[in-house]
């Protein structure tokens, strides 16, 4: 009976796989861009390194870093994958207190549901010892959706135009 | 009785495995020729070298889209064809260049007409008769334009260090 009631189910599975296009062909034909899902997406992760980063939230900002991901930061030796991130933010921490932080985008181009190039310019305020700062900057970067859902710095290259004292 | 039968059985399951519309076909990108992709950028990097040499502002920012960007620490931002041309130019003034050594570290090449890369450089210019050094790194990205030639879609790069030779 069992066996009975399994083949429809399995005549089926033979058809869709007749049917279906090897897996490389279906990899190769790519669906369409939800740009404002990807520009959304984006959006949302830099909220949350803003938030983050005032907060001295070392583990979350590792955290939306990818794995492998190289960082490229004025002043700073190239960093690639978490552990270095880890340990220059760390660092940072040490001497520095963030007191705000504004990413604004200015150009954001999604190339696929799963990745995104974006440049812009950016705000940061600081206190380091008595002085305080303020950061005006440049990045570029492209963020990329990762398997388990979560949208993470894949690269990006950051440099400060100015850090002017704030009186 | 039963050919008849068996025949509209197998169109309907080739109609069902036939290929999709033409548009969704289009759809469906061609393999990523690497090193084609490559040696693409090469060549574009190559004619970028030598028009800086010449100090050729108008002839740099051709290579770039029309739509092209850069940011460039130490340089208000510039953009579009015309305005890479007005930055260069004014840059050029003030650092009239000798020579930039640029060097690819890594290449992603998305799809055969588009792509980005990171790199490092060696730039010279003469700054009131002394050579100045800078060596720094950048990231660009790179399209086909639609006469199938590589150009520079966007182009950011810092300094890590300059020298001016005494």
């Amino acid at each position: 009976m069992r066996i009975r009631s399994a083949l429809p189910t399995l005549a089926l599975a033979l058809i869709w796989a007749a049917c279906s296009p090897p897996a490389t062909q279906q990899a190769a034909a790519p669906p369409a861009v939800d740009s404002a899902a990807v520009k959304a997406a984006v959006a949302d992760l830099w909220q949350r390194w803003s938030a983050a980063d005032t907060a001295a939230d070392l583990a979350a900002l590792v955290e939306m870093v990818g794995d492998s991901a190289r960082i490229d930061v004025m002043g700073l030796p190239p960093m690639v994958g978490r552990a270095a991130w880890k340990t220059a933010a760390e660092a940072g921490f040490k001497t520095m207190k963030y007191t705000s932080m504004n990413i604004t985008p200015e150009m954001t181009v999604p190339i696929s549901n799963e990745l995104a190039y974006e440049n812009g310019s950016y705000t940061e305020g600081s206190v380091q010892g008595k002085q305080k700062l303020m950061a005006y900057g440049r990045y570029a970067g492209a963020l990329r959706k990762y398997p388990d859902g979560k949208w993470r710095i894949a690269y990006i290259m950051v440099f400060a135009d100015s850090t002017p004292v704030v009186k | 009785m039963r050919h008849a039968l068996a025949l509209p059985a197998a169109a309907l399951l080739l109609a069902g495995c036939a290929p999709k519309p033409a548009e969704q076909q289009a759809a469906a990108p061609a393999a990523v020729d690497s090193a084609a992709v490559k040696t693409g950028l090469d060549s574009l990097r190559a004619e970028y070298m030598r028009r800086f040499a010449a100090g050729d502002a108008a002839g740099i920012a051709g290579l770039y889209l029309a739509a092209g960007n850069i940011d460039f620490y130490g340089a208000p931002k510039m953009r579009g064809r015309a305005g890479i041309e007005a930055g260069l130019k004014a840059a050029f003034v003030a650092q009239k260049p000798i020579s930039v050594d640029i060097v690819a570290t890594a290449t992603n090449a998305r799809t055969n007409s588009d792509a980005s890369e990171i790199g490092r450089y060696h730039e010279m210019d003469n700054v009131k008769g002394k050579t100045f050094h800078a060596w720094g790194r950048w990231v660009t990205s790179a399209a086909k334009d639609s006469t199938g030639a590589w150009r520079l879609a966007y182009l950011m790069a810092f300094p890590d260090s300059t020298k001016t030779d005494k």
